[in-house]
């Protein structure tokens, strides 16, 4: 955990409108592993832009999505829905961030097919720990299920 | 007779002699048949003989003597069977004749021709006679089977002949005389017929007669008798009158009711004053118009009051002159008295009560009826029912009351969700309920309706349930309010802990103790902070969510809090004594821990300085509830703060102690979401005690849940 170059860096893609929590997690993300590739975009609706193109000039897709559940214009649940129905995105790893842990909140997640879910922490150390459990089970099993395919 | 007998016995006689002489006829016949072919067989043989003797005589030597052999085989003798020789004698002789003639022939020898020649000439010959004596033979018996067939058919058709004589002849006879007597007794019988019609038709038009003379008087004597019998064992008293009103005939009851010697009396003579009166009025009344009448009367009997129905019909003659009256008195005491006691019933119940014959007629009403409907009892005698019904409904009213009569059941009226409603007098509709009954009286259904002024009732329904909604509103956007404000306040606090943080840990810039503390004492408030909308968020969940309620074991509820404490109690040193039984409590298990989580911290955080906390937990059980009495020996609360425990964010001395001022408010959420109680008394600088009492439901409904 403490030894972050063991790791892969990791593209990741994340949703976030609030810019401070963004520029938080940007920093964290980057500090934890400061080859990790992070793009930031503000809602859902960019999310969907974004990997459209990713898809059209055949770039490669992110190995991680961090997606906040509360955004303006295109929501955490709906944007994950969304992935989840293409087909060329759906084998994309989502990880779903909140302020509240909501029980119900957390179900709606799972069900809608996230793969993780994460509580806005007060300190960032959590998050980091939260995020590095994560990446090390992305990055351990080495690749990503797109990768391998 | 006997002729005729006889003739038969000699019919069958000659069917019998037919029979034996047919069959004694056919034997002959066949006999001789046999016969014959015996003879032709011989006949065969012989010409092969012939034909064989010539051709030897013309033949080579060997072959005339190959043939010679042929010819021994060929007439070695055979024996006519005995059948045939018995034919006849004549037939037997002639056969021995020609046995004789064969057995004398010449037989050929083995020898050449020309030394055989006169032996085969010889024998040729011979052949020649057998020949033409068999031929006679075979004539003979020809002859002989058509003389037996000519016979057998002679006799035969005589002896037929004369058995359809003798059977044949008196059977038609017998036939045609029988014959004609039946068209006799046809003919005896037609007459016959025709004489009954003739006197039915006289006896009926006797009887048209009769009927016509007199109608009543046509019932034979027997059925006058009976009707008699009849109108003198009827429970009703039957009398007729003559045109002046003297009793003429009484039946038993009307003895027993008028007295014994009522007969000859006026009949309004058996009354006095204004009973009198009135029944020479229904005398009167019932002669003008030709229609009977009925009254009740009033007679004392062995100091008994009896009521009795009279009813007044005239009698007629035949030509439609009046000739006297009828009267029937029918005791009515006895339902005239059950009446009077229903229609007590009736008016003493406190809804308004309805009775409706099968048209919808109103036949009995009480006071409180009236009083509903605005009308006077007699507006209301006899009025259809569905005056009282509001003018757009009285359509389907009709229908309705129809179909119960249909099928009568006690049943509530307007099952079909639509608001039943009644019309007063003055036009006003009004909201009611209504209960159905029927009731059979007289052979005749009728509805008792009972109804209830519901319209206060639902005006305060209305009311209670536009208030119900409007809560329910205020409280749905309470609880929103609640859960957007502790998520939205939450999104600042994670960037100020955020950045807080990372300004504490940057790495290149080492801050002095004091900003290290400030940065610190940041970060500590933003905890707090965070605990604060966690509890208030506890809370909005609380009030939100469902209950899932089973019955807990309460001693295990316990341990499992004192577990979590566990800590908390060694530090403090704290003493917490249990009883030992504790009975269960019916509630949802996770809040019935967090109401003892919060009320027992509260016990051992508010301790009295220097003193180790003392918590005494026992049972509390009350009708369908039971639960806990939690008594510390703490700080305390003053009262003037004693009502303010229970609201959110309420701490009584915020600086000594740690926490949000939720606790008890979420105790309170809890209870009243559990339709339970809680309770507090305290005495300052003594201590607190809690009640909780969660409800439970009766023990059969409890099974289900």
């Amino acid at each position: 955990m403490n030894n972050p170059s063991c790791l892969r860096p990791l593209d990741i893609l994340l949703a976030e409108d609030n810019l401070d929590h963004a520029e938080l997690m940007l920093e964290t993300l980057g500090d934890f592993n400061p080859k990790n590739r992070i793009i930031h975009k503000a809602n859902g609706e960019e999310i969907m832009r974004h990997l459209d193109q990713t898809l059209q000039q055949r770039e490669p897709l992110p190995d991680l999505i961090l997606m906040d559940i509360k955004m303006p214009r295109m929501s955490g649940i709906e944007t994950l829905t969304a992935i989840k129905q293409n087909d060329a995105l759906k084998h994309i790893p989502v990880v779903m961030v909140t302020t509240s842990s909501n029980e119900q909140e957390v179900s709606v997640c799972f069900r809608s097919g996230a793969s993780s879910y994460v509580t806005k922490p007060l300190s960032y150390n959590e998050f980091v720990e939260k995020v590095v459990s994560l990446n090390g089970y992305w990055g351990y099993t080495s690749k990503t299920p797109h990768q391998s395919s | 007779m006997a002729l005729r007998y006889v003739s038969y016995f000699c019919g069958c006689l000659a069917l019998i002699a037919v029979v034996y002489y047919s069959a004694r006829g056919f034997g002959t016949i066949n006999r001789h048949l046999s016969a014959l072919e015996y003879l032709s067989e011989h006949q065969m043989r012989l010409s092969v003989g012939l034909a064989n003797t010539s051709a030897a005589l013309l033949a080579e030597p060997d072959q005339a003597m190959h043939a010679a052999e042929n010819l021994t085989e060929l007439l070695a003798p055979t024996r006519p069977s005995s059948a045939t020789l018995q034919t006849d004698g004549n037939f037997a002789e002639l056969l021995r004749q020609k046995q004789r003639l064969q057995e004398r022939l010449p037989i050929p020898q083995g020898l050449p021709p020309k030394d055989n020649a006169q032996v085969l000439q010889q024998f040729r010959e011979g052949l020649e006679i057998l020949s033409s004596h068999n031929q006679q033979l075979r004539e003979h018996q020809k002859q002989a089977i058509m003389r037996a067939l000519s016979r057998l058919f002679l006799v035969d058709g005589i002896l037929l002949l004369l058995a359809m004589g003798c059977i044949g002849i008196p059977l038609s006879q017998q036939q045609r005389s029988l014959l004609k007597s039946a068209q006799q007794s046809n003919r005896a019988l037609e007459e016959k017929a025709a004489a009954l019609h003739d006197s039915h038709r006289t006896i009926g038009n006797m009887l048209q007669d009769m009927v016509g003379e007199r109608r009543k008087a046509s019932l034979t004597s027997e059925a006058n008798a009976r009707l008699a019998a009849l109108i003198d064992s009827a429970d009703d008293a039957i009398l007729s009158l003559n045109l002046a009103g003297y009793i003429v005939t009484a039946n038993n009851a009307a003895l027993s009711t008028f007295g014994a010697y009522c007969k000859g009396k006026r009949f309004i003579d058996l009354f006095s004053g204004a009973t009198a009166e009135q029944l020479a009025e229904m005398m009167a009344r019932t002669e003008q118009h030709n229609s009977g009448t009925t009254m009740n009367v009033v007679l004392e009997r062995n100091q008994q009051q009896l009521t009795f129905a009279l009813t007044l019909s005239p009698l007629r003659s035949e030509q439609g002159g009046l000739i006297g009256f009828s009267v029937i008195a029918k005791d009515i005491t006895r339902s005239q008295k059950e009446q009077e006691r229903f229609r007590l019933a009736v008016e003493a119940a406190p809804n308004a009560m309805i009775m409706v014959s099968r048209s919808g007629q109103i036949v009995l009403f009480n006071t409180e009826a009236q009083r509903m409907f605005g009308y006077s009892a007699e507006e209301l005698n006899g009025k259809s029912i569905h005056q009282l019904v509001p003018i757009e409904l009285r359509h389907a009213h009709h229908s309705h009351v129809e179909q119960f009569f249909r099928s009568p059941v006690r049943r509530a009226m307007g099952r079909e969700q639509n608001e039943l409603k009644g019309r007063r007098k003055s036009g006003e509709c009004f909201a009611i309920e209504v209960g159905l009954t029927p009731v059979e009286s007289d052979n005749q259904f009728y509805v008792i309706s009972s109804i209830v002024d519901i319209s206060g009732r639902k005006i305060q329904q209305a009311k209670l349930n536009a208030l119900n909604e409007e809560l329910m509103r205020k409280n749905q956007e309470m609880e929103q309010f609640i859960y957007t404000v502790s998520h939205d306040l939450k999104a600042p606090l994670v960037t100020i802990a955020g950045f807080a943080t990372r300004l504490r840990n940057t790495p290149d810039i080492v801050f002095p103790d004091k900003q290290i503390h400030q940065i610190d004492r940041i970060l500590v408030n933003v905890k707090a902070m965070e605990t604060l909308l966690q509890d208030l968020l506890h809370l909005s969940r609380i009030i939100k969510r469902d209950l899932e309620k089973s019955w807990v074991n309460a001693q295990e509820a316990i341990d499992k809090v004192l577990n979590t404490l566990e800590g908390h109690i060694a530090d403090t040193g704290a003493e917490i004594t249990i009883e030992s039984s504790l009975a269960d409590i019916y509630a949802q298990e996770s809040l019935l821990l967090q109401c003892l989580q919060n009320l027992l911290s509260n016990a051992l955080k508010y301790t009295q300085p220097g003193k180790k906390p003392r918590v005494c937990i026992t049972s509390v059980v009350e009708a369908q509830a039971s639960g806990f009495r939690i008594k510390d020996q703490g700080v305390g609360i003053a009262p003037q703060h004693q009502e303010r425990v229970f609201n959110v964010f309420e701490r009584l001395n915020p600086q000594t102690c740690e926490g949000t001022g939720v606790g008890l408010s979420i105790v309170k959420a809890i209870m009243e979401k559990h339709s339970g109680r809680v309770s507090m008394s305290s005495t300052e600088g003594v201590g607190t005690e809690f009640v909780l009492l969660f409800p439970y439901p009766p023990q059969n409904e409890v099974s289900d849940e």
